[in-house]
């Protein structure tokens, strides 16, 4: 029997006061008399091979203890969640200015810096490829296995795109572009590793997947998983960021805390941080959407090509994230959608919130917009016209029966919260002054949790205590997106209990069953699914223990049979017959129709239907953009705890205020060296930037979903910077006035006045 | 932050004497706001020894004189923001105080170590040029006051001699009936570099003709700057908008003329006639 009582509330956080009072221990607050740091040092160009590496100058410097290099590495050097073609350390090769080549270790953190710049590579300089042209050009490949330099060609094909669009009465071609961006975590990475007694290692820091820290660590120590226990600490912050690069770190770490015997500290600087971590793609994409007369969508080709840097990394799925959900919450009857991810010598791009989304929605609801504009509809007119219902096909043919469809009534929600229409009238007709206003509107499709591509499986572990008490395991990292709270909202309601009787053991990899990550929008989905399978194990094990049936957990009992216990007395049963109750299982999205070469079939388990809509002003004599308003609808099924889940959607918008108008990492064309080295070039939302949001929810509970729970985390922030966009175009007279993110003061500036337009900075 | 020494004196004599005392080059230390950012670079202060002047109250006073505003060196730009008598007398540096970084950031950041630093794109610059402002100088107690557009001669260098400090900034006060006002523009609405800044007097005459114009614009030339031919060429001039226009597009004509044409220029130019066109109508419309 389900019963909702915890779930579909707003809690408070758990653990919340540790971070207000400052009591919570973050990673670099590791303080032990007998610790050592570590520095990465990295040749610092971005093409060339590595002749020597002269460490004697650093040795010399006084508290330097050692420096590491990959001969030093005796297992794996390589990382990579999916394709693990980065080094830990660079052995012969430097293929980016974020490679790092040596470790060095020493006694302060003042002696491990000095000892960095006291290194001496010779390398023999190699002409870096820092174009996705260049790479397409050069006969040169970065990765002997990618020839061409292309490491991943996604495509949706149904149907005949090419013929549709040549029988369609108004097609739309343009070209839109996005920029590389940063997560911006306000903690740097950080990870320790201290040896333990017997020889065993543990690691500690900022992680998003306790399991893959323990994964690489004893790939490239050559060690048995039994040697290394993880112990994440408090987490400042993530999107998708802290999964491989710490892992990189996790093993230099444990390489120089095996070694030495002591205890390492390995933090980055800020600087250090945006040399080496992965990026946000920034993406190309060249849009044809064609339409009849009456506005009814008939045709959508997308030539996506996206700059991967200098390893595979996530790029192969973050091209198909892009080619599966870009083509948006439409009826498209035919769709050729194909998204290149090119090699070069430029910072490596990999997962971050949204994964590929946020830029695909920008091009396909931009285009939307444009078409609207061609066709004297408004934007919510066209899109109500072609939204997705149950029984319609996606563009994968994945044909929606199982949930709501709820794409059409999201986005009534969002438009009507901003008072969309009527604004879009009264801004269209012609604006006095140098300040205008608009509106836009962006909606979004999103898969649950990986998709078809990869298996996806979630663990959980359930333990009574002899007190009536619940310990849970279930090691979805807590980021910050409240997971911890959610997830034991919903074990509580798998159990029947309140909440102050479940309790979650922080994640580790001693006990707790591995679950993955926390990504992809999972967290809530997977999790909550593992959780109700092993409720549903430990039924099991009463009833094969006590010799009953059935078993259900409801209002702080069990019922057995036809007997009602306490849970302190089920327990003391349980132990009378020799049985401890524990109970584990695991959850895994099952097998889906799918066909991956031409990315046809059932795409995902689920999907959450998200609106966002905007109104901005913008100052056409100087190219300043103020959000004045946004307003958010989403259907992500039941919502666990609807102040939390709030509390996502303003951040997931203010995230997107950043990509759409100020955020763009820079790197030099002729080195590819980043020089937007920290926040001072590298311009963040301030509170003063953001806007009032609005947040609604249109909850329809979801079958396949814990509690009717779906994703949010992505949704949360994926359709944010497409609605600014179409806001910043409609204020300043036509839908294609910018069609490249950031929309900065320049791009702004010369769109309100091509007569001055002139190159960008 | 490796130093020679570091010192910080409780009144001025402790500094005159400190300072005879040391043969390290001083580093002055105001707010530090500057100073300890550039710090995180290794090695960048190590054979400097440290003059900390935030312990010195004298430095920190506004005082209204009979025809001059006196704002001390160490005066915060949260202070001069909130000031009435900068307020009062000088609106522009008052409100390019209140637009500098953020709360933390104007609760530190002292006027004198803004001008010392002499970034272009330092935000009280061009106000203060507007404004006429002098600086007035101590070396070991020998004091001079020059003006603030002689005393900034490049990015990062000023015409200050060794052991010279800033003491204060003097600001005659504006005339009867003076119009001022000042924009920024930057990338975002706080912490924000500024790309542009614009500030303006304008004292209007009987049949609004123009009696008194002076312009200084910020983050766009190398050291704060006036332009005499302009501001002489403007007396006498009714303030219609034609006239105002003709104003605005001879100074951002000074942006190729004086900076060079950089990939800034086709952005900066236009935004300057364009911004300054619309500050000078604001004041002429009260």
């Amino acid at each position: 029997m389900e019963q909702i009582k915890e779930v579909h509330r707003s809690h408070r956080r758990l653990h919340v006061e540790d971070k207000l009072s400052g009591r919570a221990a973050y990673g670099a607050d590791l303080r032990r008399s007998d610790l050592m740091y570590a520095k990465g040092v990295s040749p610092g160009c971005a093409a060339g091979r590595i002749k020597e590496i002269d460490v004697s100058a650093c040795l010399a410097v006084p508290g330097v203890a050692a420096v590491y290099t990959a001969r030093d590495l005796p297992g794996h050097n390589g990382f990579g969640l999916f394709t693990d073609d980065e080094p830990i350390l660079a052995r012969d090769e430097v293929k980016f200015a974020g490679d790092v080549a040596a470790l060095v270790v020493a006694e302060s953190r003042q002696a491990a810096e000095e000892g960095g710049r006291r290194i001496r590579f010779s390398i023999a300089p190699v002409k870096p490829l820092l174009s996705v042209e260049e790479a397409l050009a050069s006969p040169r490949r970065i990765h002997p296995g990618y020839a061409g330099n292309i490491c991943a060609d996604k495509r949706v094909v149904k149907g005949n795109a090419a013929a549709a669009l040549e029988r369609a009465d108004v097609v739309v071609e343009e070209t839109y572009h996005t920029s590389w961006v940063e997560h911006a975590y306000l903690e740097p990475e950080v990870m320790s590793v201290l040896p333990m007694e017997g020889g065993r290692l543990e690691i500690r820091g900022a992680m998003q997947h306790p399991f893959y820290m323990r994964q690489v660590v004893c790939e490239a120590l050559a060690l048995p998983e039994s040697q290394v226990v993880v112990h994440p600490d408090v987490l400042g912050g993530s999107f998708g960021g802290k999964v491989e690069i710490s892992g990189a770190m996790a093993a230099r770490a444990a390489l120089a805390a095996l070694r030495l015997g002591r205890p390492v500290l390995y933090v980055l600087s800020r600087e250090e941080s945006v040399a080496q971590s992965h990026k946000r793609h920034g993406i190309r994409f060249h849009v044809r959407l064609g339409a009849s007369r009456e506005g009814t969508l008939e045709a959508l080709e997308v030539r996506a090509l996206m700059d991967a840097g200098a390893y595979v990394n996530e790029s192969p799925i973050v091209s198909w994230k892009t080619v599966t959900c870009g083509p948006g919450p439409y009826v498209l009857p035919h769709v050729s959608y194909r998204n290149t991810a090119v090699l070069t010598n430029n910072m490596v791009c990999g997962a971050m919130r949204g994964f590929g989304t946020p830029q695909a929605i920008f091009a396909m609801e931009s285009a939307m917009n444009e078409l609207a504009q061609r066709l004297g509809m408004s934007p919510t007119e066209l899109r109500r016209k072609n939204f997705l219902h149950e029984g319609d096909a996606t563009a994968t043919s994945h044909v929606l029966r199982d949930h709501a469809v709820s794409i059409a009534g999201v986005m009534e929600r969002a438009a009507r919260a901003l008072g969309f229409d009527e604004k879009f009238a009264r801004y269209s007709r012609i604006q006095e002054g140098p300040l205008r206003r608009g509106v836009g509107v962006a909606c979004s499709i999103r898969g649950v949790s990986f998709g078809a591509d990869s298996e996806d499986t979630g663990r959980a572990r359930i333990v009574p205590q002899a007190d009536g008490t619940v310990e849970f395991m279930c090691p979805m990292m807590e980021m910050g997106q409240g997971a911890e709270t959610v997830l034991s909202q919903i074990c509580a309601d798998a159990l029947g209990l309140p909440l102050e009787r479940v309790r979650r053991l922080q994640p580790e990899t001693d006990r707790s069953p591995d679950t993955g990550a926390a990504g992809a929008s999972r967290g809530t989905f997977i999790g909550g699914n593992a959780i109700l399978q092993a409720a549903a194990a430990l039924k099991g094990q009463i009833a094969a223990c006590l010799g009953a049936e059935p078993v259900d957990f409801s209002q702080g009992q069990v019922l057995v049979g036809d007997r009602k216990l306490s849970w302190e007395e089920l327990y003391r049963e349980l132990c009378a017959r020799g049985k401890t109750p524990d109970a584990a299982a695991a959850y895994t999205v099952p097998l889906m129709p799918w066909d991956e070469e031409h990315c046809q079939g059932d795409a995902f388990i689920s999907y959450t239907y998200s609106c966002h809509a905007a109104e901005v002003e913008v100052d056409t004599q100087t190219g300043q953009v103020r959000v004045l308003r946004m307003t958010a609808c989403h259907d992500a099924g039941r919502i666990v705890n609807p102040q939390m889940a709030a509390g996502q959607v303003y951040g997931g918008m203010a995230m997107g205020l950043g990509m759409a108008l100020m955020e763009e990492v820079e790197a030099d064309p002729r080195s590819g060296v980043i020089r937007t080295d920290n926040y001072d070039t590298y311009l963040l939302p301030t509170a003063l930037d953001a806007c009032p949001f609005c947040v609604e929810f249109l909850e329809h509970p979801d079958a396949s979903s814990p509690f009717g729970a779906k994703s949010l985390g992505e949704p949360a922030m994926e359709p944010a910077p497409a609605a600014i966009l179409g806001a910043v175009n409609h204020a300043l007279g036509s839908a294609g006035a910018v069609r490249r993110m950031p929309a900065d003061l320049e791009t702004v500036f010369f769109a309100a006045h091509p007569e001055w337009r002139g190159e960008k900075e | 932050m490796n130093v020679v020494s570091y010192h910080r004196p409780q009144g001025l004599d402790a500094l005159y004497t400190g300072l005879e005392a040391e043969n390290a080059p001083i580093l002055w230390m105001a707010g530090g706001t500057d100073v300890l950012v550039q710090a995180r670079k290794p090695g960048r202060f190590d054979d400097r020894a440290v003059f900390d002047l935030t312990a010195l109250p004298s430095l920190q006073a506004i005082e209204e004189r009979e025809d001059a505003l006196v704002i001390g060196s160490g005066a915060t730009h949260g202070q001069i923001a909130d000031s009435p008598l900068v307020r009062r007398f000088a609106p522009p540096l008052a409100q390019a105080c209140a637009q500098v970084g953020a709360q933390q950031l104007r609760n530190r950041a002292t006027l004198g170590g803004n001008i010392a630093n002499a970034s272009p794109a330092g935000d009280t610059l061009a106000p203060l040029a507007a404004l006429n402002a002098s600086v007035e100088l101590d070396r070991l107690g020998r004091r001079r006051r020059v003006p603030l557009t002689g005393l900034i001669l490049a990015p990062g260098r000023t015409a200050l001699e060794e052991r010279e400090f800033i003491r204060a900034l003097w600001i005659p006060k504006l005339p009867e009936g003076a119009r001022s006002g000042f924009l920024k523009i930057g990338r975002r609405r706080a912490l924000a570099i500024s790309r542009l800044t614009l500030a303006a007097v304008l004292v209007l005459g009987a049949e609004e003709k123009i009696r008194e114009l002076r312009l200084s614009v910020g983050a766009v030339f190398p050291r704060p700057m006036r332009f005499a031919e302009l501001e002489e060429g403007a007396r006498g001039l009714s303030a219609e908008d034609g006239c105002l226009e003709e104003i605005a597009r001879a100074l951002s004509e000074k942006i190729p003329e004086i900076a060079g044409r950089r990939t800034s220029t086709a952005y900066k130019q236009p935004v300057c006639r364009l911004a300054c066109l619309r500050l000078l109508k604001e004041l002429r419309d009260g």
